[in-house]
């Protein structure tokens, strides 16, 4: 129903595949989703707006994308070094280290959530050594950051990892042949090319964090206009029945995301550019 | 079986050349014949619709003087052997070549030992006895495609297609496989097309060549005939080094190694200067410019060119022997 | 190989201390990040002894979690297998406009939060909900019962086959099932004996990442579940609930099983790399 000429269709099975995708799709995905505007915009456009612009809100939202913005950040630098390590360094437990990176992954959110609770608070293993510098990790955004740097741990590893693989050793011969020296050759020869990667895997770790609940509601001590992220405020709105305000909720989280990622997108594509040319 | 293909038509991405354009030929019931071409040519597109892996928008395939649009290429009957063979890694070299008979319906499905009987059989034809355990990433690139081969002839095919079938692999294996796949076509008697872009393969090997260009047929012909009678400048320059000279009476297409030369002088000749000589093995490539400056090459056996005793600066005739005009 | 020699040879090689130092930092953050929060759940589960360990786990609430979680687990893996395969047969096997965009919005559950996946079903199914009044008018419940749970679980989960599937059937391309078609095999016989072999540790390596998602997801889960005790409690959620009640070994223990099913998840999915050379 698709073919251009009438092309047949030598292998079988193309209504039945694409039939069962595009009826799931719709079914589980697609229709669903439109609920949230749907709902949204039932809400009187003044209602919907005092929702938005709710300090509460607000600060929920800055939080979210504030944390999750730095917790992407932390895993750049973090996930570069690893991918740089496991790529490069020849160790004893290398291959183990190497599966243990995707733990974030496996693990589900609420296991590391207790986890990272247990560790960080006042009393935990960590929580202990670092109440006394004055560091107070659990019931903080701090604690957000920290959940969030775990969950979104193996995003940057695993774009650059290849990507430094298949990195051409004779680019780097030939700045060592030109006399830099390595954390020049690093600079301006590596980075610039693991970049594209970097900035992919921050924009996974930044897409999961924002939306990232379980790892984060334990830690996080979810006082509102403290360390309440907007994940959580949309499952309180919920609760008190007021389907409207948290689909308003969802809605500008959706928005804000979307335009953070095309963003990125659009960052990628003037480097690529700027390469190219 | 005879194949017949009318005025095949078929575009790709619409407002593209087609990759065929109106094309046209017949062949004959147990005949090989090469479809040759530059890459892009529209070649291996003819051959997959022939086998029902390409439909055409205009136009009639007929096997036999019956129409096969209607067939899906299941039931074509076509013994396909693709260009990187597309032997399935997952199963042994025997399940391989069993597999067009074991997934016949069951009313017509030979029972497991009849099949595996003529697995080997068919091995034993392409001279592969003793390998029906392999798997194919454990064979050569030769052995893969007599392997494709055999699956493909396993359903005893009404014809069978090769999609450049030595295009893959190196240069003596290639010559070895030309001479067995000629043979073997001579024993087993099948319609065969095959697809090549090399014109020395298609010349040796098949009874009659189809020179294909922009998807259309510029001419088909036994070897000898094509060679001595090309029928449009296409096939002339196709086939081996060529001359394209302006003359008074047209272009003219003279083969590199259909010029002599002769002595300063010689009538009915062309005056010319040696201006580089490029020894290749057996044969001198003798590169001549002519009065009106222009260059062209001629060929001859390093014996011949030895005997004339020119070198590099030496004024002579290039005498032509024979010449194509259209 | 002399420890912490460089995997192969660079000529832009970093002075050893650097390596030292870098590597240092590497394991570190391993510790730290990973290593750290897997033991302490093991730590804790274990804190008051084994029989502390199994009466959290034994326990008949918990019980009826765990068997939940392997229902709504069983359920959405399979179906998004069937998904998956789907969709990489669509797609990899055939052109058609808007495939790029289909594409896209396989992935889409990856990039919406928990939250808002288990909200739309809510919006969709609730009391309040679009049709939700209507269907409960007849005797069906979706929210705060086992079929919205596995919907909200289908939702997160539902990328994972298809995202190994369709990179992987697009690298081997369609000359296998043309020829298996030339040779007269019959769609079923090109799907389950050339295909199905040739992408079974991709497809399995997805159904792996699948279930360990499936297993442990929470935030969807949490908004359509109700938290009914014994009825509608996953294991993430029972977890929550007894950490909640302050009942941390029960708690930890409950997230132990889960903390090994992560752990067999990674050894699996190692084994199959290295077996799949991926």
């Amino acid at each position: 129903m698709f073919a251009r000429s009438p092309s047949p269709k030598v292998i079988p099975g193309f209504g039945l595949a694409l039939g069962i995708t595009l009826a799931y799709l719709s079914l589980v995905v697609l229709l669903p989703l439109a609920m949230i505007p749907l709902a949204a915009f039932r809400l009187a456009p003044e209602r919907a707006w005092a929702v938005v612009s709710d300090p509460r809100t607000v600060h929920a939202l800055a939080l979210s994308f504030g944390t999750a913005l730095l917790a992407a950040a932390v895993n750049a630098v973090l996930g570069t070094l690893l991918a740089w390590v496991l790529v490069r360094y020849d160790f004893p437990g290398r291959r183990l280290v190497d599966a243990l990176i995707d733990l974030p992954f496996a693990l589900p959110t609420a296991v590391a959530g207790i986890s990272l609770a247990a560790l960080y608070a006042p009393n935990g293993w960590l929580g202990r050594l670092l109440a006394p510098l004055g560091v107070t990790v659990a019931y903080t955004p701090l604690g957000i950051v920290v959940a969030l740097v775990f969950v979104g741990l193996p995003f940057v590893v695993r774009t650059v990892e290849p990507v430094l693989e298949a990195l051409d050793a004779e680019v780097e011969e030939a700045a060592a042949t030109l006399g830099a020296s390595w954390s020049r050759a690093f600079r301006r020869v590596v980075l610039p090319l693991i970049a594209p990667a970097v900035l992919a895997g921050f924009a996974m770790a930044l897409a999961r964090g924002v939306g990232e609940y379980g790892s984060v509601i334990f830690i996080a001590g979810n006082l509102p206009m403290v360390s309440e992220i907007a994940p959580l405020l949309i499952a309180i709105r919920l609760e008190e029945y007021n389907n409207g305000a948290a689909a308003v909720i969802a809605l500008a989280m959706l928005a804000i995301a979307f335009a953070l990622l095309l963003a990125i997108n659009l960052l990628q594509a003037w480097n690529r550019r700027r390469i190219e040319a | 079986m005879r194949i017949e293909i009318e005025n095949a038509v078929k575009t790709f991405e619409r407002g593209e050349r087609p990759a065929l354009d109106g094309l046209s030929m017949t062949v004959a019931d147990g005949e090989l014949v090469a479809l040759l071409g530059p890459s892009g040519s529209g070649k291996t597109t003819l051959l997959r619709a022939i086998a029902g892996l390409e439909g055409l928008e205009s136009g009639a395939i007929r096997f036999d003087g019956e129409d096969v649009a209607g067939l899906d290429a299941r039931d074509r009957n076509v013994g396909f052997v693709f260009q990187h063979y597309a032997l399935f890694r997952t199963m042994t070299v025997e399940e391989n070549v069993g597999f067009g008979l074991s997934v016949r319906p069951r009313a017509t499905r030979p029972p497991k030992a009849e099949i595996a009987a003529r697995a080997r059989e068919l091995l034993r034809l392409v001279h592969l006895e003793g390998y029906e355990r392999r798997y194919p990433a454990q064979l050569s690139g030769g052995q893969r495609q007599r392997v494709a081969l055999a699956r493909a002839l396993a359903i005893d095919p009404g014809v069978l297609l090769l999609d450049e079938p030595f295009g893959a692999l190196d240069a003596q294996v290639r010559k070895e496989l030309r001479r067995w796949l000629r043979e073997l076509h001579d024993r087993t008697g099948h319609t065969t097309l095959f697809v090549t872009h090399d014109q020395e393969e298609a010349l040796e090997l098949a009874d009659r060549v189809a020179v294909i260009n922009a998807g259309k047929l510029e001419q088909i012909a036994p070897p000898a005939e094509l060679y001595a009678h090309p029928a449009t400048p296409f096939v002339c320059e196709f086939l081996g080094a060529v001359n394209r000279l302006d003359t008074p009476e047209g272009i003219v297409y003279v083969r590199a190694h259909e010029i002599d030369l002769t002595p300063p002088g010689t009538p009915h000749a062309l005056a010319a200067t040696l201006v580089a000589v490029r020894a290749a093995g057996p044969r001198v490539h003798v590169e001549l410019e002519l009065s009106s400056a222009r260059r062209i090459e001629a060929e001859l056996s390093a014996e011949a060119f030895a005997a004339t005793g020119y070198a590099v600066g030496s004024a002579l005739s290039a005498r032509i022997r024979r010449k194509h005009t259209f | 190989m002399s420890l912490l020699s460089p995997r192969r040879a660079h000529a832009v090689a970093e002075a050893p201390a650097v390596r030292f130092l870098l590597l240092g930092l590497a394991l570190a953050a391993v510790a730290l990040f990973l290593l750290l929060p897997l033991g302490v759940v093991f730590a804790e589960a274990f804190a008051r002894g084994w029989a502390a360990f199994a009466e959290g786990v034994a326990d008949p609430d918990a019980r009826a979690a765990i068997r939940l979680t392997l229902l709504v687990a069983a359920i959405s893996v399979s179906v998004n297998l069937v998904f998956g395969v789907a969709a990489a047969w669509a797609v990899t096997k055939f052109d058609f406009p808007g495939k790029s965009v289909l594409v896209t919005l396989i992935d889409l559950p990856f990039s919406v939060s928990p939250v808002i996946a288990g909200l739309i079903y809510v919006l969709l199914f609730g009391a309040h909900g679009l049709i939700g009044p209507w269907l409960i008018a007849h005797g069906v419940e979706v929210i705060f019962a086992v079929p919205g749970i596995v919907l909200a679980t289908m939702f997160v989960t539902l990328p994972f086959v298809a995202r190994e599937l369709i990179p992987t059937m697009e690298m081997l391309g369609r000359g296998d099932e043309e020829a298996a078609r030339t040779l007269g095999a019959s769609g079923w016989q090109i799907f389950f004996r050339v295909t199905l072999p040739n992408v079974k540790w991709a497809a399995l390596y997805g159904v792996l990442l699948c279930n360990a998602r499936a297993m442990g997801e929470f935030g969807a889960v949490s908004v359509v579940s109700g938290h009914l005790r014994g009825l509608t409690n996953t294991m993430p959620l029972h977890i929550e609930i007894l950490y909640n009640e302050y009942n941390f070994v029960a708690a930890f223990a409950v997230a132990s099983l889960l903390a090994l099913m992560a752990l067999v998840t990674l050894a699996l999915k190692s084994g199959l790399e290295a077996l799949g050379g991926k």
